[in-house]
């Protein structure tokens, strides 16, 4: 390879980590390797020429190498698209910034990101909702009985959608604000169980509107196994509430930049 | 990575090693990880990167009416029960937590951000060297 090689890096780990075999990068060759500066090393391989990057290829590719690591060994991910001439990964990345990475290292040694997402069952927390809250049931009474109205009439179906709409819109802003008031309630006890285990924890942005709360953790790997009962174990007391967990990530939300 | 496997608590919690899918992966690496260029700018190559603007943001109204679609759906009181007999009713669903509308919703927004990312490929090709415009896709 020459120096000026375009050169993508994944990450940087400490010198001593050995790469797992299984690794695919998302350059043409396929291939991971390290390169090795003081007592750090860049996971880095090549990159496609003939096109630019950000196919949803290269991102999965990018999370899996990143990923597959930090199941055995502490590593500092890089943003995605991290491309640097193979000279530079040594005279400006980690040469002139052995403490700094060290530093970041020794933060997120044997550290692991678990990332929660949560929401409702849609229908289960509708219901709970109607059936707890009186303005809402008595606003939900009187839009099924308007629709059983017009049924009685045999209007056609979209005709009646129509004739709704308005009162549909305003069951539902009713229902979403009740849902708002009960959604911080259940997320603050969600939470409240989980971070004792963790490091630190964040929450993170939500990415849909049934989302309940979605939150990063940073969880020692002494603790994983606790930590991921501990999840299953909340989720057995929120029935109505669907858990996702995946992890052990590397720390993407935790560290700098992140 | 996407190896999954059943919580072993209740039916409603779900593990996974890693990422399973482009929606997941793109919520967790887009804008994430430490910037190369600040430690080595001169080496930077300019190397082009797709800019990926996947908006599933959905207008209040449409939110609104989703939950009332849900609501509509559940008919709690249907010919045969009225209110007073709720409970009843409410005994008869015996459904656990479902993925239901919301699983589908991911879906939708995974394919939507595949589509949106091949027609980006497929269609613009400006090049964005130095700070790549790349926007956290609302998914």
């Amino acid at each position: 390879m020459s120096e000026e090689n375009p050169t993508y890096i994944y990450g940087v780990t400490y010198a001593e980590a050995s790469l797992p075999d299984d690794l695919e990068g998302l350059g043409p060759s396929g291939k991971v390797t390290r390169i090795i500066s003081g007592q750090l090393a860049a996971v880095v391989g090549d990159i496609p020429l003939d096109r630019p990057l950000g196919l949803p290829d290269d991102y999965l590719k990018h999370e899996a190498v990143v990923n597959t690591i930090a199941q055995t060994d502490t590593v500092i991910p890089m943003r995605f698209g991290s491309v640097l001439k193979e000279i530079g990964v040594t005279e400006e990345l980690l040469g002139p910034h052995q403490e700094h990475f060290l530093g970041l290292l020794r933060e997120f040694d044997e550290r692991n990101q678990y990332t929660l997402k949560s929401r409702y069952d849609q229908e289960g927390v509708v219901r709970e909702v109607i059936t707890d809250n009186e303005n809402v049931r008595a606003l939900y009474e009187s839009v099924m009985e308007k629709r059983r109205e017009l049924q009685r009439r045999e209007l056609s179906p979209e005709l009646i959608e129509a004739a709704v709409r308005s009162d549909n819109i305003q069951l539902g802003e009713l229902i979403t604000k009740a849902l708002e008031v009960r959604r911080r309630q259940d997320a603050e006890l969600l939470l409240a169980d989980l971070e004792p285990l963790a490091v630190t924890g964040k929450i993170l942005d939500q990415e849909q509107p049934e989302d309940l709360v979605n939150a990063g953790f940073l969880v020692g790997r002494d603790r994983q196994q606790e930590f991921e009962n501990r999840v299953d174990e909340v989720g057995a007391r929120f029935p109505l509430i669907f858990i996702r967990l995946i992890g052990p990530i590397a720390p993407f939300d935790f560290v700098p930049g992140g | 990575m996407s190896v999954m496997m059943q919580g072993g608590g209740g039916g409603n919690v779900e593990h996974s090693r890693g990422a399973s899918g482009l929606a997941d992966v793109v919520g967790m690496i887009l804008d994430k990880g430490v910037v190369v260029d600040v430690f080595a700018r001169i080496s930077l190559v300019g190397i082009e990167i797709l800019s990926i603007d996947v908006r599933v943001v959905i207008a209040s109204v449409d939110t609104y009416l989703r939950f009332a679609e849900a609501a509509n759906r559940l008919d709690l009181y249907s010919k045969e029960a009225r209110p007073d007999r709720l409970t009843d009713v409410m005994q008869g669903i015996t459904e656990g937590p479902t993925k239901g509308i919301a699983k589908g919703k991911t879906e939708g927004a995974l394919e939507g951000a595949a589509e949106q990312i091949q027609s980006m490929i497929g269609g613009r090709r400006e090049r964005e060297t130095e700070e790549e415009p790349r926007r956290r896709p609302r998914q």
